[in-house]
C-alpha cells in the first residue's frame, strides 16, 4: 500500500468512524429522503401512478442531503475549531482531507439511494429492466458532485452557525424549486422559467431521461448546462478555498 | 483497524447496490388467462354423471345430465351414458346454472374475461351502444362462443354533466321532461333490454334527473314494456324511486339503516335490489379485493385488465358508503321478502369480470342469506325478474351454461371459485397461458373524417372532445366534424378549444382512442410514424400519448400549426416512454399556453418506416 494510499485510507476510515459514531447527523440525512418519497409516492392517494417518475427526483434528492450538509456544516465547524489549521500543519496532504469527505459523502449518497430504490421497487411497484436501475444508480451518484461542491463553498466561506442555515436555504430551495418533490409543470410559468437556473431541475430531468419518463427531454442541453454549473461552483470553490487559506 | 474501516465499507456498499441492483424488480409482461378458441375435436354433448345440482333453487343429489348440443336434454338419477357421449365424471362435485352477474358494465374483454368465472351472462348496466345488436345476435345462437351472453340497458338516463356522462363518450341525456319518449325509442331502437336511469338528487358532485323526470322514465319505459332499474346511492333517493313504481334498484343506499317504512314499502311493491355490496366494499377500503386477487384459484383464471382492476381502488373514502350499514339493509329488505339479486358492478375499481361475481355472493353470505340463497340470486332469480328465457337454471330444455364446482356451493360459498369445467353453449371452455399484449390494429387509418356520421375507427376507437375537466380545470375542448378537408378531402375534424387557469397545466382539444376501462391497448411496433394534415390558429400545440397501462404524465410531442394545411409528421420513438404494445389513444391539444384555439384535423394515421 503506497504511504499516499495509506494515508487517505485512514483519512477516509476517520471520516466514516466519526459519522457511525455521530448517527444523529446520519439517519435524519439518510432518512428525510425516503421518508418524503414514501408520502409523495405511495401514500398520498393516487400518487402510486408517479412512483416511477418520482424515484428519479427524490433520488437526486437523496443525494443532496449528505453532500450539502456533510460539507458545507462539518467543514465550516471544523475550520471555526482550528482542525483545518492544524491539517495544514500535519504531514498528510490537503487533498486527502476533501478526498476522505469526498468518499465518505458518495457512501452515504449510496447508501441513501439504495434505501429509495428498495421502497420504490418493493413497496412502490417501480419495475424498470436492470440496465435502466444500473444507468439511473449511475446517474444519481454522479448528480452528488455538485452538491459536494456547494456544500465546500458554503464551508470554507461560512462559520458553524451560518453554515446551518445557508445549507438549509440551498437544501431546501433547490429541492423544491427544482421539481424535486413535485413536477415543475404544475408549477406556474415564471417558476418553471426560473427552474431553468438550478442545477437539481437539470439533473432531474438527465434522471428522469434515464428512467424512461414521459416527455421530451433534451439530454444534451441538461448535461451541457450541468457540466457548466458545476465548472462555475468548481471555481467558486477554489476561490474560497483559497481565500480561506490566505487568512 | 482504522485503515481498514474505508475499504471495507467500500465493499460492502458496492456488494450492496450490485445486489440491490440485481434484486429490484424488472418489468416483464405478466403472462394472461385466455379462452382457448381452437374448436378442433370439440362437441357440445357430454353426459355428467354422478353428480350433484343446484337446479337454481335447491340442491338435488347424485343425478345424471345430459347435454345435447349445447341444451340440458335429460336428467336424472337412473340415466346411462352411450358409448358416443363424452363422459364426465361428477362424483363430489356441484353441477349449477351457468352465473348471471345482474349489474356490469361490459367493455372490452368483459364478456370473455367473465366467462372464465363461470358468469354466462352479463346483465350490462350501461355500455356503449354501438355494436350491442351485433353482441346481442350472438346470445341466441348456441354456437361455439368464447364470450357470455349480453343484456344491456344500453346507455342510461342522466342528464348533462351528470353520472355517465364523464367516462369520455358523448351519451345521449336528457335534459327537459318532453324528451323522455323519444328518449326511450332511442334506447329501443339501439338494442336495450330494459331501462336503467340515474337519480342522485340533493348533493353537489354532478346535476341529477329531476323526480318528476324520473318518475316520467319510469312511466313511459314500463308503458313500452321495458323493465325499468334505477341507480340510488341514499335512502331519500331510494324512497323517491320505490314511489314512483322503479322496478328495481341497481344498488343498495349505505348512507343509513333503511327505515322500517321504506322496507315494507319496498316488500309491498315487489321490486328487486341488486345490492353490488363488491362495490361497496371496494369504496369502504375494505381491501377484500386485495386478498382476492391473492386467491390461486382466481389467479389461474385472471387476465392482466381484470388483476388490474380488482387491486385498483377510488383513491378517496367517499362518506355513505359504509359496507357494514349496506349488508345490514340488505338483510333487512332480505327478510321483508324483497328480491336481492347478485351484481358486481364490474369493472369499476375493485372489481374485476367475474371473480367480483363470486365475491357479490360471498358477502350476500355475509350479510345474512344462505349459501342457497347467494346462489339463486346469481341464477334462477335475475333470470326470473330480467325474463331471461332458458337461463338460471339446470332443468331439461335450458341452455348448457353450466359450471361445475368441486364440493358443495349450498354449503360453503366460496366453493362456487373451485371451478372443475365451464360449459357455453355446452361447450367446454379450456384455458390456456399467453404473454399479455395488445393485438395489431387492423387499419392504420385512425381518422379521415370522410364519412359524416361517424367518428368511429375500426378498433372502436371514438373521437371526442379531451380537457383537464377531468382533473376540476376550467378548460373546454369542443370537437364538431366539417364538410372540407385538406386537399379534395370530403370532410375534416374541427377542434375548439378554450384553455383556461384551473388545473395547473391546463389543456384543451380532442382526443382519439379507448379511454374506458379496461383499456386493451394495442401494439403499433410495426408502425414508426404518426402523420396527419392539420391547419388553425398559429402556435405551439401538443400530442399526447396513451397506454394500456399507464397513468401519470401521458408522454408527448409539440408541433406547430400554421393558418395554411400542412402535414406533420412525428416520430412515434419520440413519445417518450409510451409502451408501443398497449397503446391506447392520443389527444390533440392545446395549452399550457392559456387563450382560445382552433384547429382542423384530417386524415390521422399511422406509418410504417
Amino acid at each position: 500500500m503506497s504511504r499516499v494510499f495509506q494515508s487517505f485510507c485512514l483519512e477516509a476510515g476517520a471520516e466514516l468512524l466519526k459519522a457511525f459514531r455521530a448517527p444523529e447527523f446520519i439517519i435524519p440525512t439518510l432518512g428525510m429522503p425516503v421518508a418524503f418519497y414514501s408520502l409523495f409516492a405511495i401514500m398520498i392517494p393516487g400518487s402510486n401512478n408517479n412512483a416511477a417518475y418520482l424515484l428519479a427526483t427524490y433520488g437526486i434528492f437523496a443525494v443532496m442531503g449528505p453532500a450539502i450538509f456533510g460539507f458545507g456544516i462539518s467543514v465550516a465547524n471544523e475550520r471555526d475549531r482550528g482542525w483545518l489549521d492544524l491539517k495544514r500543519a500535519a504531514p498528510s496532504r490537503g487533498v486527502n482531507y476533501i478526498g476522505a469527505k469526498v468518499c465518505s459523502t458518495l457512501l452515504f449518497s449510496s447508501m441513501s439511494l439504495a434505501i429509495i430504490y428498495l421502497v420504490a421497487g418493493f413497496a412502490a411497484n417501480v419495475a424498470m429492466p436492470t440496465a435502466t436501475w444500473t444507468m439511473l444508480l449511475f446517474v444519481h451518484v454522479l448528480a452528488t458532485f455538485p452538491f459536494i461542491l456547494l456544500g465546500l463553498c458554503i464551508g470554507f466561506l461560512c462559520n458553524g452557525n451560518a453554515a446551518v442555515a445557508i445549507s438549509n436555504v440551498f437544501f431546501l430551495g433547490f429541492s423544491a424549486l427544482g421539481g424535486l418533490w413535485i413536477p415543475v409543470m404544475v408549477f406556474p410559468q415564471g417558476m418553471q422559467t426560473f427552474a431553468h437556473f438550478l442545477p437539481t431541475f437539470h439533473l432531474s430531468e438527465i434522471a428522469l431521461a434515464v428512467s424512461g419518463a414521459p416527455g421530451q427531454r433534451d439530454v444534451s442541453y441538461h448535461l451541457i448546462v450541468v457540466a457548466i454549473m458545476t465548472l462555475i461552483l468548481l471555481a467558486a470553490t477554489m476561490l474560497a478555498w483559497s481565500k480561506q487559506r490566505s487568512k | 483497524m482504522i485503515r481498514y474501516i474505508f475499504l471495507l465499507v467500500t465493499a460492502l456498499v458496492v456488494i450492496g447496490l450490485s445486489v440491490l441492483i440485481s434484486i429490484l424488480p424488472t418489468s416483464v409482461q405478466s403472462p394472461e388467462q385466455v379462452i382457448d378458441t381452437d374448436l378442433a375435436a370439440r362437441g357440445n354433448t357430454y353426459f355428467i354423471s354422478q353428480t350433484d345440482i343446484f337446479d337454481g333453487l335447491h340442491i338435488i343429489k347424485n343425478q345424471n345430465v345430459r347435454i345435447h348440443q349445447g341444451i340440458i336434454s335429460e336428467i336424472g338419477p337412473e340415466l346411462i351414458a352411450t358409448p358416443d357421449e363424452v363422459l364426465i365424471d361428477g362424483s363430489g362435485k356441484t353441477l349449477i346454472p351457468g352465473l348471471i352477474d345482474a349489474h356490469t358494465h361490459s367493455f372490452g374483454n368483459g364478456l370473455s374475461d367473465t366467462l372464465r368465472f363461470g358468469v354466462t351472462t352479463h346483465l350490462d348496466m350501461f355500455t356503449m351502444e354501438h355494436d350491442l345488436h351485433q353482441t346481442k345476435a350472438k346470445r341466441d345462437s348456441r354456437e361455439f362462443s368464447s364470450e357470455a351472453d349480453l343484456f344491456s340497458a344500453g346507455t342510461m338516463a342522466t342528464v348533462e354533466g351528470g353520472h355517465g356522462t364523464q367516462y369520455g363518450f358523448a351519451i345521449d341525456t336528457i335534459d327537459s321532461i318532453d324528451e323522455v319518449p323519444q328518449w326511450v325509442s332511442q334506447r329501443k331502437a339501439a338494442g336495450a333490454d330494459y331501462i336503467k336511469l340515474v337519480y342522485m338528487p340533493n348533493q353537489d358532485y354532478m346535476p341529477s334527473l329531476t323526480r318528476e323526470v324520473a318518475a316520467e322514465v319510469i312511466r313511459v319505459g314500463q308503458a313500452e314494456g321495458l323493465l325499468v332499474v334505477a341507480h340510488i346511492s341514499t335512502q331519500a333517493a331510494a324512497m323517491d324511486m320505490i314511489e314512483a313504481g322503479i322496478d328495481g334498484l341497481v344498488h343498495i343506499f349505505a348512507d343509513q339503516v333503511a327505515s322500517d317504512e321504506i322496507v315494507s314499502l319496498a316488500a309491498q311493491k315487489g321490486l328487486f335490489i341488486i345490492p353490488t355490496l363488491a362495490i361497496i366494499a371496494s369504496v369502504d377500503e375494505q381491501q377484500l379485493n386485495v386478498a382476492l386477487a391473492e386467491n390461486p384459484q382466481v389467479k389461474a383464471r385472471l387476465s392482466a385488465e381484470q388483476n388490474a382492476t380488482l387491486v385498483s381502488s377510488f383513491g378517496s373514502h367517499l362518506p355513505g358508503y359504509d359496507l357494514d350499514i349496506a349488508k345490514q339493509n340488505v338483510k333487512r329488505f332480505f327478510d321483508a321478502g324483497v328480491t336481492i339479486l347478485a351484481g358486481s358492478d364490474a369493472p369499476n375499481p375493485g372489481t374485476a369480470y367475474g371473480v367480483s361475481t363470486h365475491h357479490e355472493m360471498q358477502l350476500l353470505v355475509a350479510a345474512g342469506m344462505t349459501p342457497t340463497q347467494a346462489l339463486s340470486a346469481a341464477t334462477q332469480l335475475p333470470a326470473k325478474h330480467f325474463s331471461l328465457q332458458n337461463r338460471g337454471r339446470i332443468e331439461q330444455g335450458t341452455i348448457a351454461d353450466l359450471v361445475l364446482v368441486n364440493g358443495d356451493p349450498t354449503v360453503n360459498i366460496v366453493n362456487t371459485l373451485d371451478i372443475e369445467y365451464v360449459f357455453k353453449n355446452g361447450y367446454v371452455i379450456t384455458i390456456s397461458t399467453k404473454l399479455a399484449k395488445g393485438a395489431t390494429l387492423s387499419s392504420p387509418l385512425l381518422g379521415d373524417f370522410e364519412d359524416a356520421n361517424k367518428l368511429v375507427t375500426a378498433e372502436s376507437f371514438v373521437w371526442s372532445h379531451s380537457d383537464d375537466k377531468m382533473a376540476n380545470g376550467q378548460s373546454i375542448g369542443t370537437i364538431k366534424r366539417i364538410a372540407e378537408g385538406a386537399g379534395d378531402s370530403a370532410g375534416a375534424l374541427r377542434v375548439s378549444a378554450k384553455v383556461n387557469v384551473g388545473f395547473p397545466y391546463p389543456w384543451a382539444g380532442a382526443a382519439v382512442g379507448d379511454f374506458i376501462p379496461p383499456v386493451e391497448g394495442f401494439d403499433i411496433t410495426q408502425y414508426s410514424t404518426l402523420s396527419f394534415d392539420v391547419k388553425g390558429t398559429a402556435g405551439t400545440y401538443r400530442v399526447l400519448s396513451f397506454n394500456a397501462d399507464m397513468a401519470g404524465i401521458p408522454p408527448s410531442q409539440s408541433f406547430i400549426i400554421t393558418p395554411q394545411w400542412q402535414r406533420i409528421e412525428l416520430d412515434l420513438a419520440k413519445f417518450n416512454g409510451l409502451n408501443h404494445k398497449a397503446f391506447s389513444g392520443f389527444a390533440f391539444v392545446a395549452g399550457p399556453g392559456l387563450g382560445e384555439f382552433e384547429f382542423v384535423l384530417d386524415n390521422v394515421q399511422f406509418e410504417k418506416r
